[in-house]
């Protein structure tokens, strides 16, 4: 499964919620079901187009924990 | 001289309240799913957590409780993992945190991954302070089952077509609503509106369930599918017990899906199992909720009561997420009463609508006490139960269809 680093601004406004998601700053971690199962990112036909919606890049299991180890990440 | 002094209070119904588990992340759900090939687990919790929220709804029948989602009223809260407190721990030190504030006040969210093919029972206890009464409520919601189910490449898997955990909500159902207007005689039996009645919100509910081998779906053929009862856990072992469709709840059981009467359950955790050659090859857990959603209720006969009055016909209006009620005593126990200037919290009876003898609510002839408080409570009913005699005998109509009342 890969994740997804996005825009907390513009995942809030496409209905993702923060409670139960990690935040850093100005971002949120999502995972891909979420990002592929959003009916507000229903418009984009692909995940990568779906991501540049909420400005979101994606990461294998393993890169998002390279990513993690960077801290700033609330435990969610 | 000063009298003595009687201190009077005011009085309250007293609170019913009804609780349930709900994960508030489908999308991260209770149950994980462990692939072997990459040692991967999808979705990791360390990452996307799963959110587990204890839905406490209180209600007053006086309407005096003003607040139904009551999470921001809990205390001493405590969540148990197989019946121990999750503070106490050590595997789970580190793995969860509780939230204190707000209408999400006891939320879990949980970062640990359980190993593969494990289950645990997650349930959650506290109490509700009552400031109206002076009293601690105390609230148990029963468990629900995390669970990971261990998965490679080209082994199989299953997948279910429905919520993995399905919440039935009575206000919603236009099956049963349908079903007690045929049963009362407001309309005539009809498959074809029987059919426009059935919906996702139905007690009737079909759970679709597909298997796959690697990534090809099976012919439904190729497999069996057996129903299960989760009854407990005991050592990280789910407890199971066979359903058939003799068992109250269930309608059918075949290979491409489940269906069960949601009518009978309060809260029971299931799980589904595909055996090829008599081999069991996938599993999947899902769970089924009664929830009690928030509603109002009031008399709607507003004109004055003639002198020469005897009796008083009233109904009632019940509105519930925006929408009025059909027929709201199928879902709602409602009990009509009075007050008079003499009398007061005379009960008349119980139905969607009324009609009570005026000579007994102590109603007078004078400006001072001609006046009359005509008002009713609510409680949404319970889950149904199948209707038995003496020898625990199940009673039936002349179709073999058995009687379910609640």
């Amino acid at each position: 499964m890969r994740y997804i680093i996005a825009d907390k601004a513009k995942a809030v406004a496409h209905g993702f919620t923060l409670h139960g998601h990690r935040i850093n700053g100005n971002l949120i971690l999502l995972n891909e079901k979420e990002v592929e199962c959003s009916h507000a990112l229903s418009s984009a036909p692909t995940l990568e187009k779906k991501c540049e919606l909420i400005v979101g890049t994606i990461y294998t299991h393993q890169g998002i924990i390279n990513e993690l180890e960077q801290g700033g990440w609330n435990n969610g | 001289m000063e009298t003595q002094k009687k201190r009077i209070r005011r009085e309250y119904a007293p609170l019913t309240v009804h609780t349930g588990l709900v994960c508030t992340t489908p999308l991260s759900p209770v149950t994980q799913v462990y692939n072997s090939n990459n040692g991967e687990y999808e979705p990791d919790r360390s990452l996307t957590p799963t959110v587990v929220h204890p839905d406490v709804v209180a209600h007053a029948k006086d309407g005096s409780w003003k607040t139904p989602q009551a999470n921001a009223y809990l205390a001493n809260m405590v969540w148990k993992v197989n019946g121990v407190d999750i503070t106490t721990l050590n595997a789970w030190q580190g793995y969860f945190t509780i939230e204190t504030v707000g209408a999400t006040r006891g939320d879990i969210t949980i970062t640990k991954n359980l190993t593969p093919g494990s289950y645990v029972e997650l349930s959650f206890d506290a109490q509700l302070a009552d400031d109206r009464l002076g009293v601690n409520i105390p609230i148990h919601c029963d468990p629900i089952i995390l669970s990971t189910v261990d998965k490679s490449g080209d082994d199989y898997s299953m997948s279910l077509g429905d919520d993995q955990i399905i919440q039935y909500d009575p206000f919603k159902d236009k099956l049963h609503l349908y079903e007690y207007k045929v049963a009362h005689g407001l309309i005539s039996a009809s498959t074809a509106n029987r059919e426009a009645a059935t919906d996702e919100n139905s007690y009737e509910r079909t759970i679709p369930v597909t298997v796959y081998k690697g990534k090809d779906i099976l012919p439904t053929s190729a497999y069996s599918v057996r129903l299960f009862q989760i009854t407990g856990i005991t050592s990280g072992v789910a407890q199971l017990t066979e359903l058939t469709t003799a068992t109250d709840e269930v309608i059918a059981i075949t290979n491409s899906g489940v269906t069960i009467d949601l009518r009978l359950i309060a809260k029971r955790d299931y799980l589904i199992r595909a055996y090829v050659s008599n081999e069991l090859v996938a599993e999947r857990q899902f769970s089924v909720n009664r929830i009690y959603p928030k509603f109002t209720v009031r008399p709607t006969n507003g004109t004055s009561i003639n002198p020469h009055d005897v009796e008083r016909y009233d109904v009632a209006m019940v509105d519930c997420d925006g929408n009025t009620v059909e027929c709201p005593e199928s879902i709602i126990k409602i009990i009509w009463k009075t007050d008079s200037a003499s009398l007061t919290n005379v009960e008349h009876g119980e139905g969607g609508d009324i009609v009570f003898q005026l000579s007994k609510t102590g109603i007078g002839d004078t400006y001072l006490n001609d006046w009359l408080d005509v008002y009713c409570e609510g409680d949404q009913k319970e889950v149904h139960s199948v209707a038995t005699d003496e020898n625990n005998d199940e009673l039936t109509d002349e179709n073999g269809e058995t009687f379910i009342f609640n």
